[in-house]
Parts: structure tokens; C-alpha cells; sequence
């Protein structure tokens, strides 16, 4: 996992505090940002009748992250295949069970207008990808990229950050360790009992960058007249106490991260902490929660 | 007022690393052809090289600008060397194999960088440099930051790009920051203290909109200045994941846009330009953007919900009640769907009164597959009913919004709880608004509490009669089955294309709004006041006046 923490405190009360983790990131998130990067529309080029050019990679690209192709089989029918189960079934302008349709002369002519568009075709008919799947496996996309170009996964490990966002915020990296000895208490900052690493799940990243909130009735719903209960039922929500909940009390571990605190509250110096996979700390050694520990 | 527009996006300086396999020319100028497909390679770019030579036993650093591009061909332009061997071939695309063995190709980087020519600066902070050769980088926007490592002086400079002219190759830049005190008068990071030309490398200003939205709460910013309008700019590197944006302070800026950069703006279809898809929840009512600040504007934002079904997020848009001048406009977001916890999943909601004078407008959005899948929860796609200020709701477009509850309605839209509130309510469509019992079925919810303006609207008949459209000029009752007159050009999931049908009744049913916040600016970009014709119902303006006269059919279809 990637984070990237506040240096000194914003200027308001409800301002990122010194240490905050601002944003985090997966390492499958992170490869799959510069996957995105390599395979982006913009990289491939047209046909000389103005359809996408069905690049190997791009194709390969498309059907791994997208749940759909459709294929225009003439005048009015559309074929959609679900590429996660292979289901397939046919689209006309007449709605289907589930009140669904397409106007596939309409659709095609619409698309081709965005110079980004994403519409194939193969003798003489339109086919494209759709819906961005939930799930994507990135070491097949890189394996794919691998193929057909001369990066490599390896080489794609970092956000990519300016040297501004650099010099105004800590950018360092962590995962999870599981020790064999069960330390609940070690620091594991450098790792020297031989702890099993692994990276950190989106949960973590989820609960690393949530804030501090307080809940509060802000609306109600109407009955209707017919309903027996006749009370309205409150809307919740929330008010924003803190923006984040958790920080990296970075000054407090710049020996054992080898940081030299004062480098780091400079803005002027570039600071990227970012260690090979197999130095990480353990993020729970280097995160608190600022509840628990009282800071807040 | 000063605007200051930087852009936002994950792309990095290098581009590419490729080992040539062939190469033609005798200098400067080179035709190369690589082992593998080059991907984002752009004229202008530079290639750098560390070759060896046996001539002076000595490894000298080649730099190359990319002048051409054709096919898997890349034509690239020799600038210098460390070494100052020249431009003479071989030397730079491989290295010298000496009397002993053949040369060996050296791999060559590419990086959105540029050299330039020359500097003017007659406005300083901000310097017009020229570039050479293909110009800048073809793929520099305005809002991009350039950074010159000055070696000569040990500094690091940085400029943010503020115009770029691509026929006289210039870019305009304004001083950011540097390293060593040097200040805003030195030309260095530009041109060296020794006087060389530098090398600028080119990055985004931000890699993600968390890190835009830190530097508006900034009192001491580095791109802006402390009044100016900031623009942020969207550009489609990678989807943006950011699971929640809180825009509650910004200092004394006049306004924050938060907008997509022109090309890579939707066209009214999802997944078209650049997408929002957070990866991770927001927490419970947190929203995915709040805002908490006046004068701010959200503009053709692509977000989705999708990936976030079994999570907590329930809202996109949060007005948590400083919000006077908001304007949230041709954005589309969709594919909530799931039960994301006990408050139900609201869209665009305002938590808070706000003042009696504040104006939040909301104008030309798409909603759609909006759907809460619990029992007991409420889905509403746009909620402003708290706000005690003028509310605008003009010529949105909600389809499907679904809730599974018996006791909790699917809204379309809902307004007017406040006895402060006036709500203008025009030119807006609710197709396909549905819950388990029909009188939880609201395609336009007036509550009544304040005043209301609502008319030339369009409900489907799925709706409750009284939470139908209302007003003399609106329409009701359209059947939502499609099978006779499709309403939309595709409902078909995964391709939903809410643009009007040719056959759809919400043609030229609107009513002309003026100009005011761009009301007129449809979805797509379209000027509904140059098409000639009666305003379209919806966020789509598709009626256009026809130029022929002999044209039987009045209407044809613009975009």
C-alpha cells in the first residue's frame, strides 16, 4: 500500500492535520493505473474509414476490463455478450424482459463523432466494449502488456507523483506482516523477524483514509396517507469532525524509517520514502488512529 | 479575477523505453524503427540515450526530440550530447563496438519533456520560451507543470503552463517555485546559470483530485493565487478512485471549478471521456464530493457507481449547507445499485438550509440505474428538499430509479421542504421511477413547504398521479414500456445512451431557460439556443432546425 501524508498542519480546523494520511493506494490499484496508462485510447490509432484500429493489446486490454461486447450483427439486432460468464442474448430497438433496447444506427453514428470513441469494426460491421468490470485481474493485463510492448510490471511498482507533490507531501509505503513469533507489540519497522509480507486489501486502504463523523437528522420522509405509521421517518446523515482518522506520526518513527524530520517539513526538498517490496513496514507499525490514541 | 486552470491526472513524465532495431538517416535527423510497438510516443517528445564509444572510451548521454511520427517509424532529431561528439550516426542510437565486436543498441527514453530555444520574459513570473524543431510536447495541456533541474546552479525550478501556442511553438509558463531562493526574476529552469537550455520535464499538477481539493484548503498554495478562479481539470490518464472529496474550505479564492479537460469530456454516454470510478466506500452519507463552500462549479464529470455495490457509499453530490453559487452541471453518474446501509442511496442531496439568498443550480445531468436494493431504504436521484435558498432544477434527465422498499419511496426528484426555499423546476425528465408500492413510486416530489415554479417537465406513467409532473405544460402519464415510441436511443445495459430518441415525446417540449450558468449548454456540449429550434425536454438538446427547406422532416439529429 502507497500513502500519502500530510506535512504540517492545513490552516483550518477541519483542515488535513500533520501526519494525516491524505490518500492511499493498492499495489493492484497502482499497477492498474499505469495499465490504463499503457493501453490508453489515445495510444491507438484509427482505420482509414475512421473505426478504432483493433490493436492486439488494445483488444486484449478491452476484453479483461470490461464486462460486455456487443456486436452489431445488422441493421437493428445488436449481440451483447457478458464477458465474465459468456452469456449472450440479442438487442433490437423492441424492448426485451427487461424493458431494454438500442438503437444501434442511432448508437454507432453518436459514437463515432467523439474522436475517443471505442467502436470497432469487422467486415463491415460494428462491434465495442462496455461497463468497466468491479474486479480486474492487473497481472494479466501486464502480462499482456509485457507481450506487445517493452514495459515492464516491475518498473511500475510507484504512483505516479510530481516532484511538487513530492516536496508537499510523505510519500512512503507499507503492507501487511504476519509474524510467525505473533509480536502483536513489535514495531516490524525494518523487518528484522522475518515476518511473511503481504500487501494491504482495499479494506485497509478504505479504513487508513476514512474520516472522523458525526451523525445528524437532516430531513424526513412523508408518510403517505394510507400508511398506518404516520410518524416521518428521519434522513441521516453526517457532519465531518476530522478528514481523516488515522495518521503517520512520521517524527516519531524518522529513526527507524531513516527520515530526517527536518527534510521532510521542508517543502523545498524532495522527500520519497517509497522502499522495494521486501523493505515495506508493517502498516499497522506505522499508522495510529487518532481516536484511540487520544489525539482527537 | 485571474483564472488559473491546472490539470489532474496519473500519467508520468516517462513515457516509454524502447530499443531501436533499425535506424536510417546520417544526422541530425534519424528514422527509427524499435522491437517492440512504442505506446504514447508524441512529437515533441524527448529521447535520451547513454551510448558508448570506443573513440573516447567514454559513455556520453544523447538527447533526441521526436519530429515524426508514422506507423511503427519515429523520426528523432540529435540536440546534444554530453560528450559534444555531434550528430554523426552511429553514436546515440547505439553504441560503438570498438575493433573487437559489432555495435550495440542502447535503449533509448522517452519523456514528456521538451528543450527550449529561447525565453522572453517581458511579464515575468511568467516566461513565453520557444521551442525548436516539432515544437512542445503534443500532448502538453495548459494546467500541466514543467520542471528545469538547473545542475549548474544545484536548483530545481518549477513553472506552471499557462498558454500554449502550437503554431509559433511557444508555451507560456509561470513561475512556481524553486529550490534555492531564487525567485520569480531568474530565467534559470528555463536556461541554465551557465546558459545552456534545459531540459523541462512536463508532469500533471496533481495525480489525483484529493490532492487538488488539499491545495484549495491551502493558505499558502503554490499554483494560484489567493483570489484567483481555480479550474481544475480532469484529464483521462487513468480512472480516478478517489472514494470521497470534501471541498469545505478554500481560503479566499473567488471560485473552484472542478471540471473535465475539453477533449476528454463525455459525450453524454458513460465511459466516454474521463471516468470517476471510486474503488473503495466513502463512508455511510459521506459522498463521494462534498462541498461546503460557495462558488463552486462541478461540470462533465463521468462517475460510477459500479464498483461499489456491497459498500457503504450512498451519495454522489453532498451540499452540506455553505453553498451559495453551486453549480453542479452535465455530469453523469450512475450504477448505484446494492444496499449501501440504513439511510438509503441519494444522488444529489443538500444536507443543510443555507442562507434564504443562495442559489444552487443544477442543470444538464444525466442519473441513471439508481437502485437500492434493501427492503426497508429509500433511492432519490435529486433531493434539494432541505435547501431554504433558490434551488434551479433544469433539464436534467433521471431514468430508472429503483427502490426494492414497501415503506420507503424511488424519487426522481424532490424539493421545496423548506418554507425559505423558492425551487425552479423546468425541463426535466423521470422516466422509469419505481418501489414496491405505487404510491412510493414519485417521479417529482413538491413538498410544498415554500414556493415553488414547476413546469414543462415529463413523468412516465409509472409514477404515483401525485407525484406526477406538474404544471400546465408538462407531461405525464408517457408509457415507460418504450415498445411503440423508444424514448432513448439505448437503455440496454451496459450501452445506455439517454440521448432522445427520434421518435421521443420530450422533444421540443422545453421551455427556453436563457443563458444563465450555461443552461443552455446540453450534455454534449450542444448550444440549444443555435439549434433554432424549441428547447428538448431532458439533458439532451437532439432537435435542430433543419437547413433545407425542401426538407420534409423538420428535425434532424445534431452531436
Amino acid at each position: 500500500m502507497e500513502i500519502i501524508v500530510k506535512i504540517n498542519d492545513g490552516p483550518s480546523a477541519t483542515s488535513y492535520k500533520d501526519g494525516d494520511i491524505v490518500q492511499a493506494f493498492t499495489q493492484d490499484e497502482i499497477y492498474y493505473h499505469h495499465a490504463q496508462n499503457k493501453c490508453n485510447i489515445k495510444n491507438f490509432g484509427f482505420t482509414t474509414d475512421g473505426m478504432r484500429s483493433p490493436e492486439p493489446l488494445l483488444i486484449k486490454y478491452l476484453e479483461k476490463t470490461k464486462t460486455f461486447k456487443f456486436e452489431r450483427l445488422n441493421s437493428n439486432e445488436v449481440r451483447r455478450t457478458n464477458l465474465l460468464t459468456s452469456q449472450e442474448d440479442i438487442l433490437t430497438t423492441t424492448p426485451n424482459e427487461n424493458e431494454e433496447y438500442i438503437d444501434v444506427y442511432q448508437y454507432v453514428t453518436r459514437r463515432l463523432k467523439n474522436k475517443n470513441h471505442l467502436i470497432f469494426r469487422e467486415n463491415g460491421l460494428e462491434y465495442w466494449y462496455a461497463k468497466e468490470r468491479a474486479n480486474i485481474d492487473v497481472n494479466a493485463l501486464w502480462s499482456d502488456i509485457e507481450t506487445h510492448t517493452s514495459s515492464l510490471q516491475s518498473q511500475h511498482t510507484k504512483f505516479s507523483l510530481s516532484s511538487s507533490e513530492k516536496r508537499k507531501f510523505l510519500v512512503m509505503n507499507c503492507c501487511t506482516h504476519t509474524c510467525e513469533d505473533d509480536h502483536y507489540d513489535h514495531t516490524c519497522l525494518d523487518c528484522s523477524c522475518h515476518c511473511d509480507l503481504s500487501e494491504c486489501s482495499k479494506e485497509v486502504v478504505e479504513e487508513k483514509t476514512s474520516s472522523v463523523v458525526n451523525r445528524i437528522i437532516t430531513d424526513y420522509f412523508i408518510p403517505d396517507p394510507e400508511d398506518e405509521d404516520q410518524t416521518p421517518k428521519p434522513i441521516w446523515d453526517v457532519e465531518i469532525l476530522h478528514k481523516r482518522k488515522h495518521q503517520v506520526p512520521y517524527w516519531d518513527l524518522a529513526s527507524s524509517l531513516s527520515l530526517n524530520v527536518d527534510d521532510v517539513r521542508n517543502t523545498s526538498v524532495e522527500i520519497d520514502s517509497r522502499k522495494e517490496p521486501q523493505q515495506r513496514p508493517s502498516v499497522e507499525a506505522i499508522t495510529i488512529n487518532k481516536i484511540d490514541a487520544g489525539i482527537i | 479575477m485571474t483564472t488559473t486552470t491546472v490539470s489532474i491526472g496519473s500519467r508520468s513524465n516517462t513515457v516509454d523505453t524502447e530499443t531501436p532495431a533499425t535506424s536510417s538517416g546520417s544526422g541530425p535527423l534519424y528514422t527509427v524503427t524499435f522491437g517492440t510497438t512504442p505506446t504514447g510516443i508524441a512529437v515533441g517528445h524527448i529521447g535520451t540515450v547513454a551510448a558508448f564509444s570506443w573513440d573516447d572510451e567514454d559513455t556520453s548521454n544523447y538527447v533526441y526530440v521526436v519530429t515524426a511520427i508514422s506507423g511503427d517509424n519515429i523520426t528523432v532529431k540529435y540536440l546534444k550530447d554530453d560528450n559534444e561528439r555531434g550528430d554523426a550516426s552511429p553514436y546515440g542510437l547505439y553504441s560503438s563496438g570498438g575493433s573487437s565486436g559489432s555495435p550495440v543498441q542502447q535503449v533509448m527514453v522517452f519523456k514528456r519533456s521538451g528543450i527550449t530555444t529561447a525565453q522572453a520574459s517581458a511579464s515575468a513570473p511568467s516566461y513565453t520560451v520557444t521551442f525548436g524543431d516539432a515544437g512542445p510536447p503534443a500532448d502538453l495541456h495548459v494546467g500541466d507543470v514543467g520542471g528545469g533541474a538547473d545542475e549548474s546552479s544545484g536548483c530545481e525550478f518549477t513553472y506552471l503552463v499557462t498558454a500554449i501556442d502550437l503554431s509559433n511553438k511557444t508555451v507560456t509558463m509561470k513561475y512556481v517555485h524553486d529550490d534555492g531562493g531564487n525567485g520569480t526574476t531568474s530565467p534559470h529552469g528555463l536556461q541554465g546559470a551557465d546558459g545552456n537550455q534545459l531540459i523541462i520535464d512536463f508532469n500533471r499538477a496533481f495525480s489525483t483530485i484529493t490532492l487538488f481539493e488539499e491545495m484549495i484548503d491551502d493558505s499558502s498554495p503554490n499554483y494560484w493565487g489567493s483570489s484567483d478562479d481555480v479550474v481544475g481539470e480532469l484529464h483521462a490518464d487513468s480512472n480516478f478512485t478517489d472514494n470521497t472529496v470534501t471541498f469545505d474550505q478554500k481560503q479566499s479564492l473567488s471560485s473552484v471549478t472542478l471540471s473535465v479537460y475539453s477533449d476528454d469530456r463525455h459525450d453524454g454516454t458513460a465511459e466516454s471521456g474521463a471516468l470517476w470510478k471510486p474503488t473503495t466506500a466513502s463512508g455511510h452519507d459521506v459522498g463521494i464530493i462534498r462541498i461546503n463552500i460557495d462558488n463552486m462549479i462541478v461540470e462533465w464529470l463521468d462517475i460510477s457507481l459500479h464498483e461499489l455495490d456491497s459498500t457503504n457509499t450512498n451519495k454522489v453530490i453532498v451540499f452540506v449547507g455553505t453553498n451559495d453559487d453551486n453549480i453542479i452541471r452535465n455530469n453523469i453518474f450512475h450504477d448505484k445499485d446494492g444496499d449501501p446501509g440504513n439511510n438509503g442511496c441519494f444522488c444529489i442531496h443538500v444536507l443543510a438550509a443555507g442562507a434564504s439568498s443562495d442559489v444552487i443550480s443544477i442543470l444538464n445531468n444525466i442519473v441513471y440505474r439508481w437502485e437500492n436494493t434493501d427492503s426497508g431504504e429509500a433511492a432519490s436521484a435529486i433531493n434539494m428538499n432541505a435547501w431554504s435558498g433558490t434551488v434551479n432544477i433544469y433539464n436534467n434527465t433521471v431514468y430508472y430509479v429503483h427502490s426494492h422498499a414497501n415503506s420507503q419511496p424511488g424519487e426522481g426528484y424532490k424539493f421545496n421542504g423548506n418554507a425559505n426555499q423558492t425551487a425552479n423546476v423546468k425541463n426535466n425528465i423521470s422516466h422509469t421511477v419505481t418501489a414496491n408500492r405505487l404510491a412510493r413510486r414519485r417521479a417529482f416530489v413538491d413538498t410544498g413547504t415554500g414556493t415553488s415554479n414547476v413546469d414543462y417537465n415529463l413523468s412516465t406513467s409509472d409514477s404515483s398521479s401525485s407525484y406526477d409532473a406538474q404544471g400546465a405544460n408538462s407531461i405525464i402519464d408517457v408509457s415507460n414500456d418504450n415498445d411503440s415510441t423508444p424514448f432513448f436511443v439505448s437503455v440496454a445495459e451496459g450501452s445506455e445512451d439517454l440521448h432522445l430518441h427520434a421518435s421521443s415525446p420530450a422533444l421540443e417540449e422545453g421551455y427556453d431557460l436563457g443563458t444563465t450558468n450555461s443552461v443552455n449548454i446540453d450534455i454534449d456540449g450542444i448550444d440549444r439556443d443555435a439549434t433554432g429550434v424549441t428547447w428538448d425536454m431532458g439533458a439532451d438538446q437532439t432537435s435542430v432546425a433543419s437547413t433545407t427547406t425542401t426538407n420534409t422532416s423538420f428535425i434532424m439529429f445534431v452531436e
